[in-house]
C-alpha cells in the first residue's frame, strides 16, 4: 500500500451503531489501521439494524453494518471482565487513537477513563462521542436521533407551519457527529504528532446540531426574532417527483427562458423580486402546468442548462442511476464472504490521487487470531480459554 | 513543548463564500491556524450585502457589509483582505500569498478558479506543496460538474429531501443548507489529513469534496436497501421502523412540542405508570411491540391527550428522571437559554467593532487540552490589508497605496447596494 494520509496510525475502535463507526470508517478510508472491538457473540448492535437481503436478518448481512464498517478489523472482547480490560490496555499502549461512543459514565466505570489511558500512553488521542457531551446537566439523559434534532433546535424549523415539527432524514445528526469526530480526532492527532501530547476529544450530538444552523441562530442573536417552520418556497410537483428552485434575482430571466414564457418578463406582477414574492402563489399556478408535463430530471437539466440553481428530489434509485455518479465512479462494488458482492456508496471526498481504502466490513471476531496471537503473543489455546470464559 | 492550539503555524487562504468554505476555514481558524479570508471589493462574500440579511436589531447601518450576522458568525478568528483576482496585479499578489501559505480553501462553482488562471496545477507551480480543497456541489469531474446549487437544492439531489417529509405529502423544502455544514466539518478534517501527508512525504494535494456525494454518504442505510433489495425508502414522517410509541407530541403552549421514543416493553410500562394509566400497559392493543406498532395512531392520540397538559421542558425532565427517552423541541430562544448549553458555555458573547456585542454559537468539536478559541471577531471588509500585505508580504506603504489606487484592494464594496440572494 502506497503512503496514505493516515498510514502508520492505529485506531482502537470501541464504537457501535452509526456516529462512531462513520468516523472510524473515514479514518480507515484514509489508511489508518482500525481495530474494531465488538462484544462477544452479539457484536455491534448495528448488525441487527438491517436492511437485510430479502429482509432475512443475519448479523453478517446488515446493510448498515456493512456500509459503516468498511476497511476495519474486528476482534471480540468483553470489557466487563478484568482480563478484557487488561487486554484492552495492552492494545491502547501501542495505539495512537481510541474512539468510543458509550454513555459518558461507562469508560470511567470500567477503569478506562481518559486520565487512566493518558498515563499509559501520553500521546494518545481519545475521542468520546455522546448524545450530550461528557459534562453538563443532560450528560446522562437518554436520546436518539429525533430527540437530538429536537434538542438541537433543528426540528422546530423542519416541516409545515401548520403541522407538527418533522425529523430530517433518518440519522442526519449521527452522521454529522461522525464527521465532527473525524475532524476533531485529526486535529488532536496532528497536534499530538507535533509535540507528543495527546488529549480527549468531546463530541456532543446535541452541540453538533446546535452548531449546524444556517441562519436561525444568527437571526435570534442579532434581532431576537425566532424563526419557525416556513411554507415550502418555489417547490413544484412535476410528472414524477418534485423540483425546487433556489433563486436569486438574476436567475429570473433564466427561469423565464427555461419555461419559454417570455410574456412573464412584461407582467407587472413579476418584474422585481419584491413583487414576485407578493404574487408567489399566482406565479406558481402559472408555472405548474409546464412542470407537470415534464419529469423532474428533464426539468433539472433544462434549468441547469440555463444556469438555474435547481434541484430535483432524488430517491435512492435515482441516485443509483445518476449519470453523474456513474461518471464519478461514486458507487463501489465490494465483495463480502457472507453478504456477497454489493454496490455501496463510496467516498465523500477524494484526497488528490491517493486511492481511498475500500476494504470490506469484517466478520465478527474475524481478526482475533491476527491481533491476539500475532500481535499480543497469545497462543490458540489461550483463545479457546478466553472464548469459553466469555472474554472474547 | 505544548502549543496552545492544535494547528498553530499553519496558514490558510480562505476564498470561501456563503457557508461551506467559510465554515471549513472557520474551524481551521478556531483550531489555531492563521486563516486569511480573501474577498474582493468587486465581489465580497455575498452574505455581507444581503437585502434580507441579518443586521444588528435589523439595522443595516452605514456599512452593512461589516455588520452581517451570518458573516460575523462563521468568519470569526480570521484575518480579512480584499484582492481582485480578475486583475493581473491581483493574481500576482495572490501567488505571492500562495508562496507563504499552506492551504487554500474554496467553494466556488467549478469554473471559477480556472477562469482566473489560479487552478491547482497553476498554484502548484508557485508552491509545489500547496494543499487545495475544493468544496463543490457535484465534484470537479463528471457531466454535471458545472451545475449550480445552493444548500436546499443539494439536499434534493443528494437524496436527503426525498426521505424527509410527512407521509403522502409533497416533499418539504428544508432550507438549512445541511450539506454545507456537513462539508465544512469534513473539509477541516480532510485538510488536516493532507497536512499530515505533506509532513511525511513533502507532497501537497488537491482535495475534491463533492457536497452531493457527501449528502448521499449520510443516508447510507437507505442506499443499501436499494442495493440489496431494490427497495426505495420514502419519507415516513416521524415514525420509526422499530419503535412505538415514537413521535412528536403537542404540549401546553402554542407550537410547543416534545419528542418521545419508547424503545422497549419495559420503557412502555414505565411510561404507562408515569402517565398514571397503568392499565394501558396490559391493554391488548399495546402490550407488545408489534401491537403497539400496528396501533400507533391510536396510541399517539392517547399520549397526546396527556402531553397537552404539560410544559415541554418540565415533561422532558419528568420523563428523563425515570430513564425514559424524551426531548423538548427547542425554539431558538430556548436553545440560547438552555441550561445544558449554558453550563457547557456553548454560546459565547463577542464584540465586533462595527456590529456590536452579541452571543455566537459554538463548534461541534471540543478538544480538552487545546480548546477551540474564539478570540478575534470576524474581519471587516479588507480590514487586515495592511497586516497581510505590509507585514506578511513585506510591501511598502507606497505599494499598498498603489494597489488601492488601482482598485486591486480596498475596504468598501464597489456596489454598496444590498442584494437579494
Amino acid at each position: 500500500m502506497s503512503e496514505q494520509p493516515l498510514s502508520g496510525i492505529t485506531v482502537i475502535d470501541l464504537t457501535h451503531y452509526i456516529a462512531g463507526p462513520f468516523c472510524t470508517k473515514l479514518l480507515a478510508g484514509m489508511g489508518a489501521e482500525v481495530i474494531k472491538i465488538e462484544r462477544p457473540i452479539e457484536g455491534d448492535p448495528a448488525r441487527r439494524m438491517g436492511p437485510f437481503p430479502e429482509d432475512i436478518p443475519d448479523p453478517e448481512k446488515s446493510g448498515a453494518f456493512l456500509y459503516l464498517n468498511t476497511g476495519k478489523k474486528s476482534i471480540t472482547l468483553n470489557l466487563k471482565t478484568a482480563t478484557g480490560v487488561k487486554v484492552f490496555k495492552q492494545l491502547v499502549k501501542e495505539a495512537d487513537v481510541v474512539v468510543e461512543n458509550f454513555e459518558p459514565r461507562v469508560m470511567p466505570s470500567l477503569g478506562l477513563s481518559y486520565k487512566t489511558l493518558e498515563r499509559m500512553n501520553p500521546g494518545l488521542v481519545m475521542t468520546s462521542i455522546s448524545n450530550f457531551g461528557q459534562t453538563g446537566p443532560y450528560r446522562d439523559y437518554k436520546a436518539e436521533e429525533m430527540v437530538i434534532l429536537a434538542m438541537g433546535g433543528l426540528m422546530y424549523l423542519t416541516g409545515h407551519p401548520e403541522q407538527e415539527p418533522l425529523r430530517m432524514g433518518y440519522a442526519a445528526s449521527q452522521y454529522m457527529a461522525g464527521l465532527a469526530s473525524f475532524s476533531g480526532t485529526l486535529a488532536a492527532l496532528y497536534h499530538a504528532e507535533q509535540g507528543g501530547i495527546g488529549q480527549q476529544v468531546d463530541i456532543s450530538l446535541m452541540e453538533c446540531i446546535a452548531a449546524s444552523h444556517f441562519q436561525a441562530v444568527d437571526q435570534y442573536s442579532y434581532t431576537g426574532r425566532v424563526l419557525r417552520r416556513n411554507r415550502a418556497m418555489l417547490g413544484f410537483p412535476c410528472k414524477d417527483g418534485v423540483v425546487h428552485l433556489a433563486m436569486q434575482p438574476h436567475h429570473w430571466p433564466r427561469l423565464v427562458e427555461m419555461l419559454e414564457m417570455p410574456e412573464l418578463l412584461e407582467d407587472p406582477r413579476f418584474t422585481t423580486t419584491q413583487v414576485r414574492m407578493r404574487h408567489a402563489e399566482e406565479l406558481e399556478t402559472l408555472i405548474l402546468p409546464w412542470m407537470m408535463e415534464r419529469t423532474m430530471e428533464e426539468i433539472y437539466h433544462a434549468g441547469q442548462a440555463v444556469g438555474l440553481p435547481i434541484g430535483y428530489t432524488a430517491s435512492s434509485e435515482d441516485l443509483f442511476k445518476s449519470p453523474q455518479y456513474k461518471a464519478r465512479e461514486f458507487f463501489i462494488d465490494i465483495d463480502h464472504p457472507r453478504a456477497g458482492m454489493l454496490t455501496y456508496p463510496g467516498t465523500p471526498l477524494r484526497m488528490g490521487n491517493l486511492p481511498w481504502q475500500h476494504g470490506r466490513a469484517p466478520l465478527l471476531g474475524e481478526h482475533n487470531e491476527e491481533i491476539y496471537c500475532q500481535r499480543l503473543g497469545y497462543i490458540r489455546e489461550d483463545l479457546v480459554r478466553l472464548r469459553e470464559r466469555g472474554i472474547i | 513543548m505544548t502549543s496552545k492550539l492544535a494547528l498553530e503555524g499553519i496558514r490558510v487562504l480562505d476564498l470561501g463564500m456563503f457557508w461551506a468554505g467559510p465554515y471549513c476555514g472557520g474551524l481551521l481558524a478556531d483550531m489555531g491556524a492563521e486563516v486569511i479570508k480573501v474577498e474582493s471589493c468587486r465581489r465580497p462574500d455575498p452574505l455581507r450585502i444581503q437585502a434580507r440579511g441579518i443586521y444588528p436589531n435589523g439595522e443595516p447601518g452605514e456599512r452593512p457589509w461589516n455588520r452581517s450576522g451570518m458573516i460575523n458568525e462563521r468568519n470569526r478568528n480570521k484575518f480579512g483582505i480584499t484582492l481582485d483576482l480578475t486583475l493581473p496585479k491581483g493574481k500576482e499578489v495572490f501567488k505571492r500569498l500562495i508562496k507563504v501559505s499552506d492551504v487554500v480553501v474554496e467553494n466556488f462553482s467549478r469554473k471559477v478558479m480556472g477562469s482566473w488562471d489560479l487552478n491547482y496545477p497553476q498554484l502548484k507551480e508557485v508552491n509545489p506543496a500547496i494543499i487545495m480543497i475544493s468544496l463543490s456541489s457535484q465534484g470537479l469531474t463528471g457531466p454535471d460538474k458545472d451545475h449550480v446549487s445552493f444548500g436546499p437544492t443539494l439536499e434534493d439531489i443528494g437524496g436527503l429531501s426525498y426521505i424527509t417529509g410527512y407521509p403522502d405529502q409533497i416533499s418539504t423544502f428544508m432550507s438549512f443548507a445541511y450539506p454545507d455544514a456537513l462539508a465544512g466539518v469534513l473539509g477541516a478534517g480532510a485538510v488536516i489529513a493532507a497536512l499530515r501527508h505533506r509532513q511525511r512525504t513533502g507532497e501537497g494535494m488537491h482535495i475534491d469534496l463533492s457536497q452531493r456525494e457527501l449528502t448521499t454518504c449520510i443516508i447510507g442505510e437507505v442506499m443499501m436497501d436499494y442495493a440489496m433489495n431494490g427497495r426505495v425508502r420514502k419519507a415516513v414522517g416521524n415514525k420509526h421502523p422499530a419503535m412505538a410509541p415514537y413521535g412528536c407530541y403537542p404540549c401546553q403552549g402554542e407550537d410547543e412540542w416534545i419528542t418521545i421514543a419508547i424503545a422497549s416493553d419495559q420503557d412502555w410500562r414505565k411510561l404507562c405508570q408515569v402517565m398514571e394509566k397503568a392499565e394501558l400497559a396490559d391493554d391488548e392493543r399495546f402490550s407488545d411491540l408489534p401491537s403497539r406498532w400496528q396501533n400507533q395512531d391510536e396510541l399517539d392520540k392517547i399520549i397526546t391527550e396527556w402531553t397537552k397538559g404539560w410544559d415541554h421542558y418540565e415533561l422532558m425532565q419528568h420523563l428523563q428522571k425515570v430513564g425514559l427517552c424524551a426531548g423538548a423541541v427547542l425554539t431558538m430562544e430556548e436553545l440560547f437559554s438552555d441550561p445544558h448549553l449554558r453550563e457547557r458555555e456553548f454560546f459565547k458573547t463577542q464584540t465586533h467593532p462595527e456590529a456590536g456585542t452579541f452571543p455566537y454559537k459554538g463548534r461541534p468539536i471540543r478538544l480538552s487540552k487545546t480548546p477551540l478559541r474564539t478570540q478575534m471577531p470576524a474581519p471587516c471588509l479588507g480590514e487586515h490589508n495592511s497586516y497581510v500585505y505590509g507585514t506578511l508580504l513585506g510591501m511598502t506603504q507606497e505599494e499598498i497605496n498603489e494597489l488601492e489606487g488601482e482598485g486591486v484592494i480596498g475596504t468598501v464594496p464597489v456596489s454598496t447596494e444590498l442584494q437579494f440572494t
